[in-house]
């Protein structure tokens, strides 16, 4: 187990310096700089931008200037953010925990229901209810998340008037609130993004949950549960789906950077102070050090949560714990 | 079902011009007919700039389905070649390129999209698909190692081998061959990741440029009157969720006669 974690955890580390190599040459292979695009910038003469140039060390070489960038971010310096004149890190402080909480929030609510809908098929496998589940799953997983996030807000915020557009919380009442009025006002505000990002992602669980079970009833213990006398539903979930967790578990850690990819698009839709919205708007402006961080923190949380998905499918299944 | 539908919207994207009722592009009267509601004249109702929205539906499946279809032909041709050259290759070379593959798979799809289109500046439509492609080809080449280094092991490749047939014969005509059908699997189920992935794009504003309607652009001239005209944005939308369901449940059918067993080796 702790050969796995060692093995793991450097195999994770190389990753995240060369998903550092990767975006720093993108964004440098682009043309135009910073100091081109900046809008307060546009009236600066040629000499003033080449003076701005050389102040944030724009002027040196390529690999100059990365090997400048990693050791500042090995530091836990992550540089300046041209567009939001503040440090990258203060940045990105600020938008983490929200992006965390929503994608905590999404792998929760589509695990529980991937994995509940996928029981109830394989309990009547090939019957009405598992027939019309696996169409509507189909369809739920072919879902834009643009159009999923565009649609809940026509129908529940707009038609219905019963849940928030967009935010975090209440921008002028929130503050005034009792706690418990606080919690329900941010469950409010959570409910149509965490729906927008979990759906999908539930149907993809609840198809390979399904197939997983489908196959662990086909061994011989189940049916040797069966003949002694274990009641259905205890061998549906005391034997079968605990045996079906696991790749479960992998596939939820392979789907997270698609989760990261929705993540930021629900933020641009629902107006969420997290990553992604600092993401695109970073993009747009150009702001190296800020788009780099992002790719960066991204990947890492990427890269830390398949090294979860890989300890919990070790707890699950023992026989892969030696290996 | 889903073949009947995949044959209504390929049909309905050739045949665009004859059947959309009016050009997809005119504006015919900005004041008296922009945001009209579906009605018997417009069945999918008017956009702001009074555009027929059936007619804009119609046309913008030939974007659509044409992108879908190249980008997600070129990404798998770009997995296989690279999987295929990992496989062959082993020793170093292997381990370097699978390094470099879990790197790039670690990068969320979108802000790599993001990153690439944003730099660049607006992108042309056979720009966007080298890049949609170019962003899509890393399972694939996983398959395809995975697939080619167990056939490379298998029987029938070890006696081609002892028969003295030559490496590359034995390559390109016993192991790539037998190599192929994730590929398919995973081509078919990456049109439909494509439909979709088109869709984001031109909404957040990346993908393809207005005047040109794809489905993507439909539903972000309707992004801005979500209120007022929600049937910009539902109908292209429809059109969006079927064809993805129609490619999906295909890749699915595909799947199941390639792997009868349901064993799911494949993808």
């Amino acid at each position: 187990m702790r050969r796995l974690l060692a093995a793991r955890v450097a195999q994770g580390a190389l990753v995240v310096a060369l998903v550092a190599v990767i975006t720093f040459v993108l964004v440098h292979l682009a043309p135009g700089d910073p100091i081109d695009r900046s809008l307060e910038t546009s009236l600066l003469s040629p000499e003033a931008r080449a003076t701005l140039r050389r102040a944030y060390g724009l002027d040196r070489p390529l690999a100059e200037q990365f090997a400048r960038w990693i050791a500042n971010f090995a530091r836990g310096d992550f540089g300046w953010s041209f567009s939001q004149h503040r440090p990258v890190r203060s940045a990105l402080a600020s938008a983490i925990p929200n992006t965390l909480f929503l994608m905590g929030a999404a792998i929760v609510a589509s695990f529980a229901l991937g994995v509940a809908v996928a029981v109830l098929q394989a309990a009547r496998p090939r019957r009405a209810l598992d027939r019309v589940a696996g169409g509507t799953l189909l369809v739920l997983y072919s879902i834009p998340t643009v159009w999923l996030g565009l649609m809940l807000i026509v129908v529940f915020a707009q038609t219905l008037g019963v849940l928030p557009v967009s935010g975090i919380v209440d921008p002028v009442l929130h503050p005034y609130m009792s706690l418990w009025g606080r919690t329900l006002d941010r469950l409010r505000h959570l409910a149509l993004p965490v729906a927008t990002l979990a759906l999908g992602t539930a149907a993809s669980v609840a198809r390979y949950q399904r197939s997983a079970l489908l196959d662990v009833l086909a061994e011989d213990f189940i049916r040797t549960a069966r003949a002694k006398g274990v009641r259905a539903r205890a061998v549906l979930l005391g034997h079968a789906l605990r045996n079906a967790l696991a790749p479960t578990i992998t596939l939820l850690g392979l789907a997270l950077p698609a989760l990261f990819g929705g993540a930021v698009l629900v933020e641009t839709i629902f107006a969420w102070p997290g990553m992604g919205l600092l993401a695109t708007s970073a993009v747009s402006a150009r702001d190296y050090p800020l788009v780099i961080a992002c790719a960066m923190i991204g990947a890492t949380m990427v890269v830390v949560g398949n090294l979860v998905a890989d300890l919990l499918t070790a707890a699950a299944n023992p026989r892969l714990r030696s290996s | 079902m889903s073949a009947a539908v995949l044959v209504v919207i390929v049909l309905a994207a050739l045949l665009a011009p004859l059947l959309a009722p009016y050009d997809p592009s005119a504006q015919p009267d900005i004041v008296a007919l922009a945001q009209r509601p579906p009605s018997g004249a417009h069945p999918f109702g008017t956009d702001p700039l009074s555009r027929d929205v059936l007619s804009r539906v119609v046309h913008g499946g030939r974007i659509s389905i044409s992108i879908a279809l190249l980008a997600a032909l070129l990404s798998a041709s770009i997995g296989t070649a690279y999987g295929a050259v990992a496989a062959f290759a082993g020793g170093v070379t292997d381990a370097v390129m699978m390094r470099v593959l879990d790197a790039l798979i670690a990068i969320p799809r979108l802000l790599l999209l993001l990153l690439v289109v944003a730099l660049w500046g607006a992108v042309s439509v056979p720009t966007l698909i080298v890049i949609i492609a170019a962003t899509g080809w890393f399972t694939t080449s996983r398959l395809v190692r995975a697939r080619v280094l167990a056939l490379s092991r298998d029987d029938f490749v070890v006696a081609a081998d002892a028969l003295g047939v030559p490496r590359r014969r034995v390559l390109w005509r016993h192991v790539m061959p037998n190599a192929l059908s994730p590929v398919i699997v995973a081509a078919t189920l990456g049109v439909a990741n494509v439909i979709a992935l088109e869709a984001t794009l031109s909404y957040l504003g990346l993908g393809v440029r207005p005047p040109s309607a794809s489905w993507g652009t439909i539903l972000q001239d309707g992004g801005d009157c979500m209120a007022a005209c929600w049937w910009v944005t539902a109908f292209p939308g429809i059109a969006i969720v079927a064809a993805a369901t129609a490619f999906n449940a295909l890749g699915d059918s595909v799947r199941d006669a390639f792997d009868p067993r349901g064993e799911h080796v494949v993808a």
